[in-house]
């Protein structure tokens, strides 16, 4: 790929991102209409008053889409952190451990959870606590901590090669001083660049569970009810169904995108890993 | 023999992660507070009937010992009884397991006849516009969600055209044709999305492959660039693919649950949820049991595949990775 194809991919990733983030921060303090309070005016077509129409409760679409922002960003952002903080020192133990026998075995009980997928672990955390968004945001932080693993295994065990890690060791420097000055700071671009790809699945797990009534109560607006509100809809009104979708589409394409520009950008560094 | 022996390690795995995670499927519902007593009593239970059916139900005694009978009888194929309907769960989930399973079989067909292709294309003309063209399309298909791609086909195909039915499911045995034309709309949300996704790993596999220096000789002998991709290098790429295709069916798998609930087709997801409803613990603890099973099973299997596909796993000469 060319170099200033290159560089669209990354700023439009940047450009889609900053949009969102942006949206979700006014939302925080703004929206143009209370986004859950149900009104008379339903299904309003766009105007100037109601820039997206409203839908059959009568509810602003635009001030539910700012609204489900801010919860799909909250979502995304708690749930990488969660994965990334389990998933990172996790790696790095088990890199270091190499070919040694704990290292292989803890790295096959990482391996383990992918065969608990989001959903499942966000079914059986709603079976036993009652949906919420802390439910779905632990079940996705779970469910993504193998690849964090993965990743951060990977990254260490090609640092692990250097010189300077071998006189590092040399010198006398203890293995947590060694991860913390010289592993971690050479894997860090390579986590950056899974961040924001598990960012764009983490929106579209949410999305699936909040349509699916496994997330956020009804009292906050998520972009996936309204799908699901959409569909309920879809023969008298399915332009209801646009916006949510765009607005899914745009988030995950924004990170997506954002991954895979920052990916070639490091790419000297990340082929070696791969 | 070195072979068989790996063969024998990846099936010994599997059986130690399939009671690993039967444990973990099994803690984490005890921590739901209430109880099958209370559930299937109701609320208007007075404490002493309650009391009573625990102890019937054998509640009481401590969970090691109730985890290892429902242990032994998953090993013998035996859920237990649903509490609230009293059949047994095996009955349950009989007829659902099958529509689950027309899904993910037609929904991968989907995805690897769109994905082969199109990533075979994109890998070899990447270069060009159209490749580019295949590449950007692939990254829009990953950005759309299964469910929403189900519900825009609904909304072309079902409401606008009337082609085809919007949900429902008619079983293969009462209606052959009917029982197709319901399935083609699920089974198409699911396999486009996952054959998005299923593209890239394709195209990247590919485009490893066509840097390789055999690849270079096989043209330099008179082989046309795709015919030697075709005759040298899907061998190789798929060996590459067949590393990621078990973590394709765990995504088929979760997508079939999801697209079940859009189409509402009465397969093991909407069982789940009507079990999760119910708060029927004992069927929930089976139905998931049952999936995570099942990709446990797929990821050994690709395992084995890989194992089998690789000459140079069954001849270690110098100790070939």
């Amino acid at each position: 790929m060319s170099r200033s194809l290159r560089e669209v991919t990354l700023w439009s990733g940047l450009v889609l991102v900053g949009m969102i983030v942006l949206t979700a921060l006014v939302a925080m303090v703004w929206t143009p209409f209370d986004p859950i309070r149900v009104t008379p005016e339903r299904l309003a077509p766009m105007s100037s008053r109601h820039w997206l129409g409203t839908d059959a409760y009568g509810i602003d679409i635009l001030s539910q889409l700012m609204s489900g922002a801010r919860t799909c960003l909250l979502v995304g952002m708690v749930s990488v952190a969660i994965a990334a903080l389990v998933g990172i020192p996790l790696g790095l133990v088990i890199g270091i451990g190499g070919d040694r026998w704990w290292a292989r075995l803890l790295l096959r009980i990482s391996d383990m959870l992918y065969a608990l997928p989001a959903l499942l672990l966000a079914i059986l955390l709603a079976a036993a606590l009652g949906a919420s968004t802390t439910t779905a945001m632990a079940a996705i932080g779970i469910a993504t901590i193998p690849v964090f693993v993965r990743m951060t295994r990977a990254g260490t065990m090609q640092v692990m090669t250097r010189d300077y890690v071998a006189s590092a060791r040399v010198s006398g420097i203890g293995w947590p001083a060694i991860a913390w000055q010289h592993i971690l700071p050479n894997v860090a671009p390579l986590l950056g660049v899974q961040a924001s790809v598990s960012f764009a699945t983490a929106i579209l797990a949410e999305a699936a569970l909040s349509y699916l009534g496994l997330s956020t109560p009804s009292t906050t607006p998520t972009w996936g009810r309204m799908i699901n509100e959409a569909q309920r809809a879809i023969y008298t009104s399915p332009e209801l169904t646009v916006w949510p979708a765009l607005a899914i589409g745009m988030a995950v394409l924004g990170f997506n995108l954002l991954g895979d520009g920052l990916r070639d950008r490091l790419d000297p560094l990340l082929k070696e890993v791969s | 023999m070195t072979l068989l022996r790996r063969i024998a390690a990846r099936l010994v795995t599997l059986l130690l992660s399939l009671v690993a995670s039967s444990l973990v499927v099994f803690l984490l519902l005890q921590a739901l507070p209430g109880d099958m007593a209370q559930v299937i009593l109701g609320t208007s239970a007075t404490p002493e009937a309650i009391a009573e059916l625990r102890e019937e139900l054998g509640l009481n005694r401590p969970w090691p010992v109730r985890y290892l009978e429902w242990l032994g009888g998953l090993a013998t194929g035996n859920l237990g009884i649903s509490a609230l309907s009293q059949k047994p769960i095996v009955d349950l989930i009989a007829a659902p397991v099958g529509v689950t399973m027309w899904l993910v079989l037609f929904g991968s067909i989907v995805s690897l006849v769109l994905a082969l292709p199109l990533g075979l294309w994109s890998a070899m003309r990447r270069r060009h516009v159209d490749g580019v063209a295949v590449n950007a399309l692939s990254h829009l298909g990953m950005a759309i969600p299964a469910f929403l791609a189900g519900l825009l086909l609904t909304a072309l195909f079902a409401v606008t055209l009337r082609w085809l039915p919007a949900n429902g499911y008619v079983p293969l045995s009462r209606d052959p044709y009917q029982w197709a034309r319901h399935l083609i709309l699920p089974s198409l949300a699911l396999g486009i999305v996952q054959g998005a996704m299923f593209t890239r790993y394709v195209r990247s596999a590919f485009v490893e492959v066509l840097g390789e220096d055999y690849l270079r000789t096989a043209r330099s002998v008179g082989w046309t660039r795709l015919g030697a991709v075709l005759r040298h290098g899907v061998r190789p790429a798929g060996l590459q693919l067949v590393t990621v295709l078990g973590l394709q069916l765990v995504s088929l798998l979760v997508g079939a649950i999801v697209i079940e609930q859009v189409f509402v087709l009465p397969g093991l997801g909407s069982e789940l949820f009507k079990a999760v409803q119910r708060r029927d613990l004992l069927e929930v603890q089976g139905v998931v049991m049952l999936l995570v099973a099942a990709v446990l099973v797929m990821n050994t299997l690709m395992e084995v595949c890989y194992l089998l596909l690789d000459p140079r796993l069954r001849h270690p000469v110098g100790g070939g990775r």
